[in-house]
This record gives C-alpha cells, sequence and structure tokens, in this order.
C-alpha cells in the first residue's frame, strides 16, 4: 500500500505555521461580534412639525444602500438633506444584501441613517435575511413597531398614516416561514385586524399606507399577490394613497380599486419608489393601470399632505434627468 | 465538442492511472475540522465546524459514508443606552454521501455527493422581545475529499463540500475542512 512517511511532517516548521494560522483562523472567526447602535434619539412625535402645520413635506423611497458597491444611496441622502423634508418614509430592503446589523451602520448609517430621527420605516424581504429582521427592529430603536412585527401607525400632520409588514412568505430569498414572526397577511391574522381597527379609529382622515411588496406591477418582480387582502383592506378603508417599493424602478398607479380597476372617485393611488440607490431591475411588460415607468433615475419620491389633500413629484438625483409630478389631489371625504 | 473529448480523456487517464479497482473493500473513520460559509444570509450559521465521518469503500470505487458536523455559527451584539441587539445561530448537520474513490499512490481523491438536513439552532433578541429559531432544512450538493495515506493506516487530508437548500433557492453555502482518520 502506498503511503507518506509520517516521520517528515513531525516538527517540521511548516507544520508548527499550518497549526498557528488554523488556531487564529477559529479564534477570529469564534469571536462574537460586538457593535455600538447610534442613540435611540427618535421619537414618536415629528418634533420639527408641532403643532401640526398645514403642509407637511416626505421624501419616500425604499431599496436603499447597497454594501457590495456601485449604489447610488449617498447621491440619494445627498438629494434628501437639499429637499429638507419633515419625515423620511423607507419603503424596506434598506440595506443590501442581507440587512445585517453591520449593513445597517456601515452603508444605510451614512447615507438615509443622516435622517433616522425622522424616518419611518418599513421592513422589506432583504432585511430577513437576518433572522427574524433583528438588524432592521434594533436599527430603528422601536420606531418600526414592536420588534418582529413590523407594523404601526401614526399621525403626521392632518394626515394618518400606516406602516405594514407584506414580508408574508412569498420571497424565495427568504424561509418561507418567516411569515410566522407576525402572523402573515392573511384574512385573520393579527396584522389585518390591527389594520382593520386602526382605520376604522381613523376614518375621515387623510390616510397614507406604505409596505413593500407593490399589489401591482410592472417590472420583472410582478404584482405581489401575497399583499392582496392588504391591499383589499386599505382600499375598502378608502386609504388615499399607498408607497411600496420592492421593485427597483419608479412606478405610478391611479387610483385603483380592490381588483386593480381605476377607480377615480373612491380608489387608492399607488406608488413604486424603488430608487434608493440599488441597480434598477427593468420592466416586464407594462401593467395595464399604469401611468408612468421609469428605470433611469434614482430618486425621491417628494410628497406634500396638506390638511384635505396631496401633490407628489419625483426628484431625481443630480445627473439623472426622469421627473414626474402631479395634483393637488383631494383626500377621500 | 472539443471540451468533452477532453473530459473523457482526463476521465480514462484517471482510471488508467488508479490502479486500485479491484482493492479490498475497505473502511475508514476519520475527524474533521474547518470552516464554512453561507451565502444570501445575514448568519453564518456555519463557520467554525467539527465532525466526524465514517465511511467504507466497496469494490470497484464505490463508496459511502456518513457525515455529522457541528459548527459554531456566529453571534453578534449590538447596543446603545436604550436597546440592545443580540444574535447567536449555530448549526448541526448529518448527511449521507455516495461516491468514488481514486487512488494514485498514497493519495485517495473521493468526489461525491450527498444529502440530508441541517438543523440551525438560536436566538434573536431586540429590546426585551426574543425569537428561538429550531430549523430542520435538507441540504443536497457535492463534494471533495483528498487525503494521504500515512503511517499505512492514517489518512490526513482535506474535504471541500459545498450544498445549497432546495426549499430556500438563495442559500448556498460551502466549507473547507481539515481531515484526519483511520482506515482500516
Amino acid at each position: 500500500m502506498a503511503q507518506v512517511d509520517a516521520s517528515k511532517l513531525r516538527g517540521s516548521p511548516l507544520t508548527y505555521v499550518l497549526v498557528a494560522l488554523l488556531a487564529v483562523a477559529f479564534v477570529s472567526t469564534c469571536m462574537p461580534r460586538a457593535e455600538t447602535l447610534p442613540p435611540c434619539v427618535a421619537s414618536t412625535r415629528f418634533d420639527r412639525i408641532s403643532p401640526p402645520a398645514s403642509v407637511v413635506t416626505i421624501a419616500a423611497v425604499g431599496d436603499v444602500a447597497d454594501c457590495s458597491g456601485g449604489g447610488k444611496q449617498m447621491e440619494v441622502a445627498a438629494l434628501v438633506d437639499k429637499l429638507a423634508p419633515d419625515a423620511v418614509f423607507a419603503l424596506g430592503d434598506l440595506a443590501y444584501p442581507d440587512g445585517t446589523i453591520d449593513e445597517f451602520l456601515d452603508c444605510y448609517g451614512p447615507s438615509l441613517g443622516r435622517f433616522r430621527e425622522i424616518t419611518r420605516p418599513v421592513v422589506g424581504n432583504h432585511e430577513y435575511h437576518t433572522p427574524h429582521a433583528g438588524g432592521y427592529f434594533a436599527y430603528f430603536c422601536g420606531t418600526s413597531g414592536t420588534p418582529f412585527q413590523g407594523w404601526y401607525s401614526f399621525d403626521i400632520g392632518r394626515w394618518h398614516v400606516v406602516a405594514l409588514n407584506s414580508v408574508c412568505g412569498s420571497d424565495l430569498d427568504v424561509p418561507s416561514d418567516v411569515a410566522g414572526d407576525f402572523g402573515g397577511c392573511g384574512r385573520s391574522s393579527p396584522q389585518i385586524a390591527w389594520l382593520r381597527a386602526d382605520l376604522e379609529a381613523h376614518r375621515g382622515q387623510c390616510t397614507l399606507a406604505m409596505w413593500h411588496h407593490p399589489r401591482w406591477s410592472s417590472s420583472t418582480e410582478g404584482s405581489s399577490h401575497a399583499v392582496d387582502t392588504i391591499w383589499r383592506t386599505v382600499t375598502e378603508y378608502g386609504v388615499d394613497v399607498v408607497l411600496n417599493g420592492h421593485a427597483h424602478d419608479y412606478q405610478r398607479f391611479p387610483a385603483l380599486d380592490a381588483d386593480g380597476a381605476r377607480d377615480d372617485a373612491h380608489g387608492t393611488r399607488m406608488f413604486v419608489v424603488g430608487t434608493g440607490g440599488s441597480a434598477f431591475s427593468g420592466f416586464d411588460s407594462d401593467h395595464p393601470r399604469s401611468e408612468v415607468t421609469d428605470d433611469s433615475s434614482h430618486g425621491v419620491l417628494r410628497l406634500a399632505l396638506r390638511d384635505d389633500s396631496y401633490a407628489w413629484s419625483f426628484v431625481p438625483i443630480d445627473g439623472d434627468g426622469f421627473h414626474d409630478e402631479g395634483g393637488e389631489i383631494p383626500c377621500h371625504p | 465538442m472539443r471540451t468533452k473529448a477532453a473530459a473523457l480523456l482526463a476521465a480514462l487517464a484517471l482510471l488508467g492511472v488508479d490502479r486500485s479497482a479491484r482493492a479490498a473493500p475497505e473502511s475508514n473513520v476519520s475527524l474533521r475540522g474547518g470552516y464554512g460559509t453561507v451565502w444570501s444570509s445575514g448568519v453564518n450559521y456555519l463557520n467554525d465546524g467539527f465532525g466526524a465521518s465514517i465511511g467504507h469503500r466497496f469494490g470497484l470505487h464505490l463508496r459511502v459514508e456518513v457525515v455529522a458536523l457541528w459548527s459554531y455559527g456566529a453571534s453578534v451584539t449590538a447596543a446603545n443606552s436604550t436597546i440592545a441587539y443580540r444574535s447567536a445561530y449555530s448549526s448541526t448537520q448529518g448527511s449521507v454521501g455516495v461516491g468514488y474513490e481514486w487512488r494514485f499512490g498514497a493519495l485517495r481523491l473521493r468526489p461525491g455527493a450527498r444529502a440530508g438536513a441541517i438543523v440551525t439552532d438560536g436566538y434573536t433578541r431586540v429590546g426585551t422581545a426574543t425569537m428561538h429559531d429550531h430549523h430542520w432544512l435538507p441540504i443536497i450538493g457535492p463534494s471533495v475529499e483528498a487525503v494521504v495515506l500515512v503511517a499505512r493506516r492514517i489518512e490526513l487530508g482535506v474535504v471541500g463540500e459545498a450544498f445549497f437548500v432546495p426549499t430556500w433557492i438563495a442559500a448556498p453555502a460551502a466549507g473547507v475542512y481539515g481531515v484526519a482518520g483511520v482506515a482500516f
């Protein structure tokens, strides 16, 4: 039987070096990482607009900081700085690729994280690459809802805003049981029960809802059937505006009813704003109800929320040229 | 076409070099230790890992193996004066492999495929809210082991393996482990 002479290995300097390297590698990879979170200074109020003003401005955008490089999140942050909004609505997938606490601190932090005090986020599927989106919930210090649930509501100006968790278990990049964290998005789920109660309590108020996955979309990711119950609920209660991300592009839809048909009188206008810095994903074919689509410009959706109406404009970063604007649209009575 | 022909020639050459085709059946028991990593997951539930394997080579190169591996995984903490975050995950995997064994002098080369399950275990805590995890995930993937025979029955070498979780498409993982064992 062929073999190697073991005595040649014993006492060899190469053996000692190899053992030392292995020991160092073992110790360094086993050491728990300890990070420092920025202070939790975000309050449940928006101090900059207290008492409520007659108009508040929002910068809304999702799909933001790409830690693997090439993202435009710093340019988007510079744009937000220039717009000086009263609040930032962050529409999920905020720190690519995995939503770890390191990615939030190192990539999201220096970009849109500069506006963390006035940011109200929703959770996206990439946040769930980290178990239970722990990095996301920790980074936002509880301003993003009870940890592991991810739904909450607040008032800004005269508007009521609901933020929802749309990671309902249909994403192939996260474990299928992820929706178990918060009960999912079904008709009898705790989130939908809460949403109904919350919207019922704010009837008659201009209302905006935001979550990550768009019910209707022209992009390659397609329309998300998993959020159908959420969509039907917000249209049933006459929510005025819905903001989504997920698709790495900008899309504007007219006011739509529960089935996605145009309904100017009672429908809900929908925006997809996945233009926060990550690479564009492209369009499949235009959804028949789509009014505007663009995948050439990063930027943010600037919303002006007045007492009983709203207006919008998509503002691109320097160097990108797409622009879209509209309004004043009255809220549903 | 040219590539296929080259591959076929290489395979024939390997078979020609290996003169152990009719060698007696042989078993081996080995320990392994090394490093693995997971892509498209925010937590590397592999990391440093240790395990053992039992293999048996039948005549005509065919080989089966059972592998158990415990991986330390990873933990992270982050805190400020208001809130603390801690996440820690480890994993244990068990798999059955089927493959081939070629012998070139003292070198034994063992390409194969294996299937089994990985159990990830851990928790995530944000403030006072805690989520515990205990997940069974099926795994499948290729492996290649290369060992040299030292002092008649001692095997020393390295094994490289990769796997993915069929129920979670974006979860490829791979590891490289040193192997030390006994053949009998």
